[in-house]
């Protein structure tokens, strides 16, 4: 896909739904990257979604790289980090059902793959949760492990 | 994330896409007979009154807003109807219309994610979008457009696309000028052409002959296809004020749900949605929707679930052209929302979501504090109706071997476009056979 002239080259999408606890860790990473200098100047755009898949390919479309944060299941302990780089690439066998977005994320991939539209380099940030009651805050595991991941999301975006 | 326990003959899908939440279907089938269906939704609503109470009067259009990211718009609308209606006051003139415009966004929106990539690959016998994007790429570019042009809207209006942040009781925090909505009209116009195509193309798929024997009731409008209104009317007589909604509409609880049901306390199941706003008020759509909807081949009310595509890419059609009407005779406001004081009092509202009427209830104190509230989802009031499907349709197939069956319930489900609203995309299907 060609890069937008008039988009941020870079992306960081968080995915999830800031009720539902451990869900909204994607959320949870944006508001800590918004006073970030790369995300203040507009170098690195930040954008929150819900995994809706055509909003996904929306908001990687025309980008250099896009990084996603979401929350994914694997069988590890809360707090995990997953790292996934997926660009110009579907999803590997075995990957859909990782995410509790998983059908939003992997048909999002997809789906862009399928109409020439995905970005450059795709990155997904996976955190495993430990709580998706509803609910606003984050388990303490998760919230421990967020300046870590926070971390990793920018490094990744300004690789 | 939530699975249901397995039991001995069990065919789980483990993540049915094409329905926007999380819930899970189970069919019982002893001796040949079907003993039991029940579709289990695992639904925010109920901690969302909970989470409002105490609350000032000015927070739920955007606390509610965050309850489904497809339909966020019908939230605030209908909290700030039940909120205005407390307080006494009336919105009208251009901040109501732009409180349409806005509504047409989210019908183009959410009608649209759902022909498109969760409705459509039923009719041609294909697994998803993706494998329809490969056969028919133009089709899927074509829903991409016109949802995005629905998006368009709501940032315009909104502020951004997703929970909107310009809504508040009384109107807007700001109002758009005339020539802000100039490039917006451009795009609806070029919106109105594909969504014809849209209307042209779903009423080419094959539909069983299906007509079922529902009750419909919508918001009711002396003028207008209902989307905001102050009535609430059915075809079998139901013919109410918004705040006499609780004396006829009773919710129930059911143990294999957190979502309560609800039915008319007069005759029970009822449906919402699509097909009762079109049977009750055809009349009223805009002439270009009419006439797309008559060469679909639709009558002046349609009981046919699998039909509700067409229906809802006629609805389509009809968001563009009124979307446009009202931008075309739109005059700013001198303010952007009407003063309002806060008083104690009850209040109710309700609009119609993608998916069928939305009800609030808040009961403010002298503060302005929510005491109480009540919220009764579209998808809510119909899970009894789509249940009642269900049992028709696996009555009549029990022959089906379990991975049809499997298939086409989902399919019967998919016909209401469930919004089961919360974040995590799940649904399994036990089917239990001795």
């Amino acid at each position: 896909m060609t890069v937008s002239p008039t988009r941020a080259p870079v992306v960081i999408i968080g995915v999830g739904s800031a009720m539902r606890r451990d869900d909204g860790l994607g959320p949870a990473a944006l508001a800590r990257l918004g006073p970030l200098e790369e995300a203040r100047s507009g170098e690195v755009e930040l954008v929150s979604l819900d995994g809706e898949p055509t909003r996904l390919i929306d908001a990687w479309s025309g980008r250099r790289r896009a990084v996603v944060i979401d929350a994914v299941c694997a069988d590890s302990p809360p707090g995990s980090i997953h790292r996934l780089v997926l660009g110009r690439h579907r999803l590997p066998p075995g990957t859909r059902g990782a995410s509790s977005h998983a059908a939003g994320l992997a048909e999002a991939v997809e789906l862009g793959a399928a109409l020439d539209r995905l970005p450059d380099e795709l990155v997904v940030l996976g955190m495993e949760p430990g709580d998706v009651s509803s609910g606003e805050e984050l388990s303490p595991s998760v919230a421990e492990a967020m300046g870590r991941l926070v971390s990793m999301a920018m490094a990744e975006a300004c690789r | 994330m939530t699975h249901r326990a397995g039991a001995p003959r069990r065919l789980t899908t483990g993540a049915l896409a094409r329905v926007e939440g999380e819930g899970a279907m189970h069919v019982e089938i002893r001796d040949g007979s079907l003993v039991d269906v029940q579709l289990n939704i695992y639904e925010p609503p109920r901690f969302f009154e909970g989470f409002l109470r105490g609350r000032n009067y000015t927070e739920p259009a955007d606390i509610t807003a965050r309850i489904c990211g497809i339909c966020p718009v019908a939230y605030q609308m209908s909290a700030c109807a039940a909120i205005e209606d407390a307080i006494g006051v009336t919105v009208d003139g251009p901040l109501r219309q732009l409180r349409r415009l806005l509504y047409c966004g989210e019908w183009i929106e959410s009608h649209t994610l759902h022909i498109h990539f969760l409705h459509a690959p039923d009719f041609l016998g294909m697994h998803s979008a993706v494998e329809m994007a490969e056969a028919n790429r133009a089709a899927v570019e074509r829903g991409l457009e016109i949802k995005q042009i629905g998006n368009q809207i709501l940032e315009t209006l909104g502020g951004r696309a997703i929970h909107p942040v310009n809504v508040k009781v009384g109107g807007f925090y700001r109002s758009p000028t005339r020539k802000e909505l100039g490039p917006l009209a451009e795009r609806l116009e070029r919106g109105r052409a594909l969504a014809l195509e849209v209307v042209d193309w779903v009423a080419g798929f094959e539909f069983p002959d299906q007509d079922m024997p529902y009750e419909f009731v919508s918001v009711d409008h002396p003028e207008e296809y209902p989307v905001l209104g102050n009535a609430i009317s059915s075809d079998r007589g139901l013919n109410i004020g918004v705040a006499e909604f609780p004396d006829h509409v009773a919710e129930f609880q059911v143990p294999h749900s957190t979502a309560l049901h609800a039915r008319l306390l007069e005759r029970g199941e009822y449906l919402v949605g699509p097909l009762a706003r079109y049977s009750l008020h055809s009349s009223k759509l805009s002439p270009g929707a009419a006439a797309a909807a008559r060469s679909a081949g639709l009558g002046r009310r349609c009981a046919n679930p699998f039909r509700s595509i067409v229906v809802r890419a006629v609805e389509v059609v009809h968001a563009f052209e009124t979307a446009l009407e009202i931008i075309d005779g739109y005059e700013q406001p001198d303010r952007p929302s009407v003063d309002i004081a806060p008083r104690p009092g009850v209040g109710h509202g309700v609009s119609e979501a993608p998916r069928g009427l939305l009800y609030h209830r808040y009961e403010l104190d002298e503060a302005g504090h929510i005491s109480d509230a009540v919220i009764v989802p579209p998808t809510s009031q119909n899970q009894p109706m789509i249940e009642g499907d269900l049992r028709r349709f696996v009555e009549a197939n029990l022959h089906l071997a379990d991975d049809e069956l499997q298939t086409r319930a989902e399919m019967t489900i998919r016909n209401h476009d469930p919004c089961i609203s919360c974040a995590t995309h799940f649904l399994d299907l036990t089917v239990l056979r001795s």
